[in-house]
């Protein structure tokens, strides 16, 4: 059997020092210039994420990765004037989403001052329950400033931001506590990623489903419904299950509240 | 003194860059994965690095909660593998 195995790589502790020295100079520069590293990576990111995120578009609105059956019924109907019509509703169509979304926010800029800023990144791409908005400091985006989605629930809170890009840590990342009140009950929810949060409420509290859920310390704006409680017959507890009313990893902008 | 690389591992390894990007985090672990279980794929690490810039939320210290997970599952992969490439290639 030939022998696959490299034979001319550097010893393994010496490789093992020297991934050491390197990822330990990168993150001890960006801890003492207070996440310049991570500003300026962002900030390229940030360029190639728009790329995608325009490229993803096209393709989509394009109908490239339909069926194939949808394509040949598609083309049919796309034939001559009509093709050109069609084309023309679609991009209408999707240029209405795109203003329902941004005049929901406009609502939301009459209560709160803010600006509305474009997702770059996707939630489901980081580990950290993390994601990216096309705002930093020079919007007048700060450290501390709360993320809403277009119909006014908390989304998370910016926590890192470069001159035009932010890092946003979600409110419910994976195992992120958080204080939440519902009916006047408060409690304690553990985030699980993906806009869905955990709690355990004691079994007579009155949580129901479909109750909206406050962060009081955000001035009781709301974080999520209430979307199912389960109860063992054994158990002290109730289990309560909150998710956020929109699904996250297809959000395209979000609202800034701006200190 | 390095071997010359593959189309295999350069796709693979693109595939994980990319990912990192626009993918779940999970589909860059699983090309982490496969590229380390097939090579000693140094980039692996950077890629790892790559993740955690971008998307940590906090400046690295020694506390549990404040550590470079991409980072350190890389090194885990690339060094933690060794014996079970030297097994599989030999």
């Amino acid at each position: 059997m030939k022998n696959l195995y490299p034979q001319n790589e550097p010893p393994l502790f010496a490789a093992f020092i020297a991934v050491l020295i390197v990822a330990g100079s990168i993150f001890g520069i960006d801890r003492l210039s207070g996440g310049v590293v991570r500003g300026y990576a962002r900030e390229g990111g940030g360029a190639f994420w728009a790329l995608a995120n325009g490229a993803t578009a096209l393709v989509t609105e394009s109908g490239a990765l339909s069926g194939r059956r949808a394509l040949e019924e598609e083309n049919a109907a796309l034939e001559g004037e009509i093709a050109r019509r069609d084309e023309s509703l679609t991009r209408f169509e999707a240029l209405e989403d795109e203003n329902a979304a941004l005049r929901e926010m406009a609502n939301l800029a009459a209560n709160d001052p803010g600006i509305a800023a474009s997702v770059l990144s996707s939630l489901w791409s980081s580990p950290y329950g993390t994601f990216s908005i096309g705002v930093g400091s020079e919007e007048g985006v700060d450290e501390g400033s709360v993320v809403l989605t277009p119909g006014g629930f908390v989304l998370g809170i910016v926590t890192d931001v470069a001159a035009h890009t932010s890092l946003v840590e979600a409110l419910f990342a994976p195992g992120n506590e958080v204080e939440l009140t519902t009916n006047d009950i408060a409690f304690t929810a553990e985030g699980q990623g993906g806009g869905n949060a955990r709690a355990r409420v004691p079994r007579d509290a009155a949580v129901e489903a479909r109750a909206v859920v406050l962060v009081p310390e955000l001035a009781s704006r709301p974080a999520g419904v209430v979307g199912a409680v389960e109860s063992a017959s054994s158990s002290a507890f109730t289990s309560v299950y909150i998710h956020l009313p929109v699904n996250v990893s297809v959000l395209r902008y979000v609202y800034v509240v701006t200190p | 003194m390095w071997s010359r690389p593959n189309t295999a591992r350069v796709l693979l390894a693109l595939a994980a860059l990319v990912s990192v990007f626009v993918g779940p985090w999970w589909a860059t672990l699983i090309l982490a994965i496969a590229l380390t279980l097939r090579y000693r794929a140094w980039e692996v690490i950077g890629i790892g690095l790559l993740m955690d810039i971008l998307f940590m939320p906090f400046p690295v210290s020694l506390s549990f909660g404040a550590l470079p997970w991409g980072t350190i599952i890389a090194a885990v992969l690339l060094f933690g593998l060794e014996p079970l490439r030297r097994q599989l290639l030999t």
